[in-house]
């Protein structure tokens, strides 16, 4: 047995290093003191002679004559052996000390005594040691030896002997659990052996004899025992190799087990096959694996078992497992489209905090969590890499076979659902997931480039032919053009001539493009066109205008658009006509638009307009221009992205008229809707008042303007005209805004168009007649006065829009009325060529037989407040856009009158009550007011003997009092409310008022009756404080009063008990969001004496007085001819004075208007103000006059003539 | 005779048997380790260091003594898994504590 030539490899291919205890050594001798290192012994065969040497080291530098001693360990045999019966082959080997050089070494050495020499077998015995890998007590762990031979010839072989073939592999003495085995294929058997026998008569290459080593123990502890290899010779064997095994077994820690218990944690002990590290396999559980994992969960269970229930829990549960290789997945129901979204929990605790956050809150909304995990494992994964078509590479990530599948992980499910997850949820699906990439054809091919950035310019600069523009009868032309027109050469643009063609035309083809054109282009009929030599634009085809003015000084909306037509003047909103009532908008045919950012929408049926709120529309806070449109109960809110745009809906109406309620023209809407920031269209089918503080109303007109030079037949020329009626605050002013804002539009039109048939007709001559269409000039009819801002706009060939503003406004005016005063002197002084005839001025002064005055406006809801300063001021809500701001030292009337008889019929009257409140048997004082001249005509007291609702029953009935058509019929509450509990707290009275309660701010008169004396005592004392009968008032009352109740007694009511008024001139007022600032001059302090049941009327002048002097036929001062003077008169008092205001033509100003106003020239006091067109007055006062003329026409346009100082009464 | 509980968790004896051998792995597995602290290095010196020499005088008594001071080397390291019970920081087997 060559065992000297046998590799003995493990069973994890690592060559077994074993040690050779040789009995015939050889020792080389060389007289070269260098030679050194070589090593080699004999080998035996069984029959005791040497058969062969085995060089082990080569060594160096031995000489050629090196001789070889053979030494026999167990005796009688040590001889240098002498050149016949040894030969020793050399070989080269290069050593470095430290030059190189060359030496030789032993190759092999052939031994031949002679005689032949009997030692023993065998000569040389190896020992080796193997360690196996410590095992769970119970399993087992093997080692299998591959012996292979080297052959003579170099071969591999398994190891061979022919003649002796069998050797013995024993265990003898040791631990018995470590043992031989052998599989025994056909019955699944394993053998377990102590010897095993083995034939090598085989010849077999490259094969190995492999020896099975086993380990099993029940106990723990380290164990060994020799394996020895015997060579079976005749009866005899010889031991050539000895190996000790080496083998450990795992036992549990019990230590382990006592601290799960205290801990209460899951035994791993109980669940050893869960574990992704166990071998289902395996019956008996792995201590190694499960002493690892006790521990694992004794040191870290702080991190699983406080967070059941949580993904934390969850997480750390599986990574304790060993399953970092499965993946949970949480579910999510989107309860809007009822679909199942999943997503994977990451095991990073970092991105664990994303999953909640992944969703934006509005996705949120709709997801809802379910209570179901799945389990998910690898089937495929991306390595990161892509492969040669840029596919990416994926790798095999399936742990797991199909049983492994079916036991652990279910058992896995079954144990995170009993352990971790919480009762509510479970797992319900286990499943694999992979990536798989498949390269396919495609057949379409994508093109790199997908956008590109192309950049037009084109110059153009509006321009005007004329400075400016007058209006005549209502229309003025603004001639405009472009600017590079008249400066601009076409020789100036860096283009070549085929830059400007655009098609060709020829008789027999008609028109064709210029691509077409190579084949006709020397055909001398092809007529090439292209943009004209005239202009300077290369691709420019149509053109449209703009002209806007803001219409300053006054404004109309045409009855185009209402049916009365409305007159914007000083910020306020009036009829055109000043005796009008009322006038509804055409909504629907001009296209209108009510387009709100600041308003109320206030309900009618509420009679009292600060708590009449409906709707509040106004902007977000935010000011990122948005806008809320909110009902006054909070419940409907819309949102809008920019303004708040009411259209008319079926059945609309828009009106803007008096209303009997508050006796002010008021803007009404019905049957509008709206579209909200999501899209909801919502109607309001109810009316509303409309309370703007900052909006518009925009309408579309239209007017057919003049021809343009060369006429386009199919634009017909249409110029669209937009009416913006505006509100708004303007912060340099004290009062609302209203103006009136007109766009003039040109219709899209062409430049310039040619025709080619016609230049070919006509060629060789002048080609201008080709040119059907020219608006290098437009004209621009517009209506109004005002400084223009012009606009144009321009479209080239691929419809790319281009704009330019001109720098300059451009003024369109009106000349300025001539102020006339027309006396039937002709000597006051240097008269006008012309004059008036009797019958003439007769005719004028039927025309105006009483002064045309403004409206009175009566203002409702006062209150009396004080500004930071301390100073008293009445505010009062700015209901209607037809009040002025109060002017100073204008005169304001306040008369407590607010609960307005609706009708009478004997005993029965019908109240609409604001202020007061009505009871049965409560005192009334009936009053009637004379609606023109807003002065009382009578009053008597009543009693109301039953009530139901409004309607009072009252007597004795008011014979004298009725309704009509110039009488008005209000009541006051006269009645005494008896009071208890009368208290001065601090600075008040606090007392409670039996069955009637006041408001707050309003006065009341507090009456104390002497029940001995009869005497009684009063003063009027304000509201501070309601609350159900108890009233707080801001002055206390001497206390003695309250001290003595069964002598005095403490009686409240409303402070005036019958019809009051007062007059106080105004000392200055402003309007901020719809509300009057009024501050009143007055030194005796009245207004502290007023409350809301007052209201107020604004007058600028003593109509009386006007009335007075404005004259009529009874005068009888129409005699003679009149003369017209054009300079300064004086006259005497009680003589008629005509004022004219002409223009010369006298129809210059389309249906003109005339506002005129009166001032005394020293004091500055309105003597008046009347909307007549003539006004022929007698001045009955000495003084000097100025006289002010505002004459506007029916579209607004109004022009001031002031003169002052024109009439001097002496 | 132990109640069910102190069964439970009693450690049992067979565990505190000290293995014949020392795991083969151990000394490459603790190759680096330096243990301190480990207090007086009493193994096999508690009976020569507790009794009179005169006791040790006569060789022939000495396996004897070898063999008494084997057990009390043992019994002391018995204490050492009492104390390892609940110290599962350390090795089952493992020795180096004070």
């Amino acid at each position: 047995m060559n065992q000297q030539n046998w590799k003995i490899f493990n069973k994890s291919g690592s060559f077994l290093n074993s040690y050779a205890d040789t009995y015939l050594p050889l020792t080389f001798i060389a007289d070269n003191l260098d030679a050194t290192g070589a090593a080699a012994f004999a080998v035996t065969n069984p029959s005791n002679y040497i058969i062969d040497v085995e060089v082990t080291n080569g060594g160096w530098e031995y000489p050629s004559n090196t001789q070889v001693q053979l030494d026999y360990t167990f005796g009688g045999y040590s001889q240098i052996l002498s050149a016949s019966e040894v030969s020793i082959g050399f070989k080269d080997v290069s050593i470095f000390n430290p030059a190189p050089a060359s030496s030789q070494a032993i190759e092999s050495v052939v031994i031949t005594l002679t005689p032949d020499v009997s030692f023993l077998y065998p000569a040389v015995t190896y020992s080796s040691a193997i360690f196996l890998q410590p095992i769970s007590q119970g399993l087992v762990e093997t080692e299998h030896l591959t012996i292979i031979e080297e052959s003579s010839t170099g071969a591999l072989i398994r190891p061979y002997d022919p003649i002796n073939p069998y050797l013995i592999f024993r265990f003898t003495d040791g631990d018995p659990e470590i043992k031989l085995f052998e599989i025994d294929e056909e019955n699944q058997l394993v053998e377990w052996a102590d010897e095993i026998i083995i034939d090598t008569t085989e010849y077999a290459e490259k094969t190995g004899l492999m020896i099975n080593v086993g380990f099993r123990a029940e106990t723990e502890g380290v164990f060994e025992r020799r394996l020895r290899v015997f060579h079976k010779v005749g009866n005899t064997e010889y031991l050539i190799y000895e190996i000790l095994v080496n083998a450990e077994s795992v036992g549990p820690d019990e230590r382990f087990d006592t601290l799960i218990t205290n801990f209460g944690l899951p035994s791993p002990k109980a669940n050893h096959t869960l574990f992704k590290e166990a071998d289902i396999n395996e019956d008996l559980p792995d201590w190694k694996l499960l002493n690892y994992k006790a521990k694992h969960i004794i040191l870290e269970h702080d991190k699983i078992m406080p967070y059941i229930g949580t993904y934390k829990g969850l997480i750390n549960a599986i990574k304790w497992l060993g399953y970092e290789d499965i993946q949970v997945k949480e579910w999510f129901k989107n309860v809007k489209d009822g679909k199942n979204l999943s997503l994977t929990v990451p095991y990073d605790a970092a991105d664990r905090t994303k999953t909640l956050l992944y969703f934006s809150p509005d996705e949120r909304r709709n997801l809802k969590k379910l209570n179901q995990l799945s389990l998910v494992y690898c089937l495929t994964r991306e390595t990161g890499q892509i492969d040669e078509w840029g596919n990416p590479i994926v790798e095999e990530c399936y742990n797991y076979n199909i049983n492994e599948i079916f036991i652990k992980l279910y058992a896995l499910k079954q144990w995170l659902e009993r352990w971790i997850i919480g009762v509510n949820a479970r797992i319900t699906d286990i499943t694999g997931e992979g990536v798989y990439f498949e390269r396919f054809r495609n057949v379409v091919y994508g093109t790199n480039t997908i956008g590109s950035e192309a950049i037009f310019e084109q110059s153009i600069s509006p321009d005007t032919l004329d400075e400016s523009s007058e209006l005549i009868r209502g229309d003025a032309s603004i001639r405009l053009t472009l600017e590079e027109l008249k400066k601009m050469p076409i020789e100036a643009l860096q283009v070549r001539f085929k830059d400007l063609l655009k098609y060709c035309w020829d008789p027999s083809n008609g028109q064709f493009s210029l691509v077409d054109a190579s084949l006709y282009w020397y055909d001398p009929s092809t007529v090439l066109v292209g943009s004209t030599f005239q202009f300077p634009f290369i691709d420019l085809f149509d053109i449209q205008w703009r002209a806007s003015v803001e219409k300053t000084d006054a404004g109309t909306i045409i009855d185009k658009l209402v049916t009365k037509p409305l007159f914007v003047y000083e910020n306020d909103l009036r009829f055109y006509n000043i005796l009008d009532s009322s006038s509804q908008f055409y909504d629907v045919s001009s296209n209108l638009n009510i387009l709100l950012e600041n308003a109320i929408l206030r309900d009618p049926s509420n009679d009292d307009w600060t708590s009449s709120k409906a709707y509040e529309i106004y902007p977000d806070p935010s000011g990122l221009g948005y806008y809320w449109m909110e009902s006054s109960s909070g419940l409907d809110i819309y949102q809008f992205n920019s303004y708040v745009n009411l259209i008319p809906d079926t059945g609309s109406v828009l009106l803007y008229e008096f209303d009997s309620n508050y006796r002010v023209p008021l803007l009404s809407f019905q049957n509008y809707k709206f579209t909200d920031a999501s899209g909801i269209v919502t109607s309001l089918p109810k009316k509303y008042f409309l309370d703007i503080l900052d909006g518009k109303i925009v309408m579309d007109s239209s007017i057919q303007g003049s021809k343009p030079w060369v006429s386009d037949p199919s634009s017909g020329n249409i110029i669209s005209v937009e009416y913006n009626l505006n509100w708004n605050y303007d912060t340099s002013l004290d009062e609302q805004m209203i103006t009136v804002n007109v766009v003039y539009n040109s219709s899209r039109m062409p430049l310039a168009v040619y025709d080619p048939s016609i230049y070919y007709s006509i060629y060789g001559s002048d080609p201008y007649p080709a040119r059907v269409i020219d608006n290098s000039i437009y004209i621009m009819t517009v209506n109004h006065t005002g400084d223009f801002y012009i606009e144009v706009f321009a479209w080239d060939g691929f419809n790319n829009i281009y704009s330019n503003k001109m720098e300059s406004l451009y003024p369109v005016w009106t000349k300025f009325p001539r102020i006339y005063v027309l006396t039937d002197n002709s000597l006051y002084s240097a008269t006008d060529v012309s004059s008036m005839s009797v019958l003439e001025a007769s005719t004028l002064i039927s025309e105006n037989p009483y002064p045309l005055f403004d409206r009175y406006i009566p203002l409702q809801g006062l209150s009396l407040q004080f500004d930071a300063s301390g100073t008293p001021y009445i505010e009062i809500p700015s209901i209607t856009y037809f009040q002025d701001v109060m002017e100073p030292d204008s005169l304001n009337r306040f008369f407590n009158l607010t609960e307005r008889v609706i009708s009478m019929s004997n005993p029965t009257i019908t109240v609409d009550p604001d202020y007061q409140k009505f009871y049965d048997e409560d005192d009334i004082r009936i009053i009637q007011f004379d609606k023109g001249k807003y002065s009382l005509i009578r009053e008597v007291s009543a009693h109301i003997d039953s009530i139901s609702g409004n309607d009072l029953t009252i007597s004795p009935w008011p014979v004298d009092i009725s309704i009509s058509g110039s009488a008005e019929v209000y009541v006051l509450n006269d009645t005494y409310r008896t009071t208890v509990n009368a208290a001065n707290i601090g600075d008040n009275l606090v007392l409670d008022v039996s069955g009637y309660q006041f408001e707050v701010g309003q006065l009341a008169g507090v009456i104390v009756f002497d029940g001995s004396t009869g005497y009684s005592w009063g003063s009027s004392y304000r509201v501070t404080n309601v609350d159900g009968s108890t009233h707080t008032f801001d002055q206390t009352i001497p206390q003695f009063f309250i001290n003595n109740p069964g002598k005095y007694s403490i009686k409240v009511k409303h402070a005036f008990s019958s019809y009051s008024d007062m007059t106080i001139p105004t000392d200055y007022a402003v309007e901020q969001f719809n509300t009057f600032k009024l501050y009143l001059k007055d030194s005796y302090c009245q207004e502290y004496f007023l409350d809301n049941t007052f209201v107020v009327i604004n007058v600028l002048f003593d109509q009386d007085y006007v009335n007075q002097q404005w004259y009529n036929a009874s005068d009888n001062l129409i005699n003679s001819e009149f003369y017209y003077h054009c300079k300064p008169i004086e006259v005497d008092s009680s003589t008629l004075v005509i004022f004219k205001a002409v223009y010369d033509p006298s129809n210059y100003m389309l249906d003109q208007r005339n506002i005129w106003t009166v001032k005394e020239h020293n004091e500055s006091n309105i003597l008046f103000r009347v909307f007549n067109e003539s006004v022929p007055f007698i001045f009955d006062q000495i003084g000097t006059y100025d006289i002010q003329v505002e004459s506007y026409d029916k579209y607004g346009n109004l022009k001031t003539q002031v003169w002052e100082g024109l009439v001097t009464v002496v | 005779m132990a109640t069910a509980t102190q069964k439970q968790n009693a450690v049992s004896s067979k565990s505190q048997r000290s293995k014949v051998r020392t795991p083969y792995f151990a000394s490459a597995k603790h190759l680096s380790d330096n243990y301190t602290n480990l207090g007086y290095d009493y193994r096999g010196k508690i009976l020569s260091k507790t009794t009179s020499s005169e006791l040790w005088a006569n060789p022939i008594q000495k396996p004897l003594f070898a063999q008494i001071e084997a057990i009390l080397t043992f019994i002391l390291e018995q204490v050492k898994y009492i104390k390892k019970t609940m110290s599962i920081a350390h090795g089952k087997e493992d020795t180096n504590i004070n």
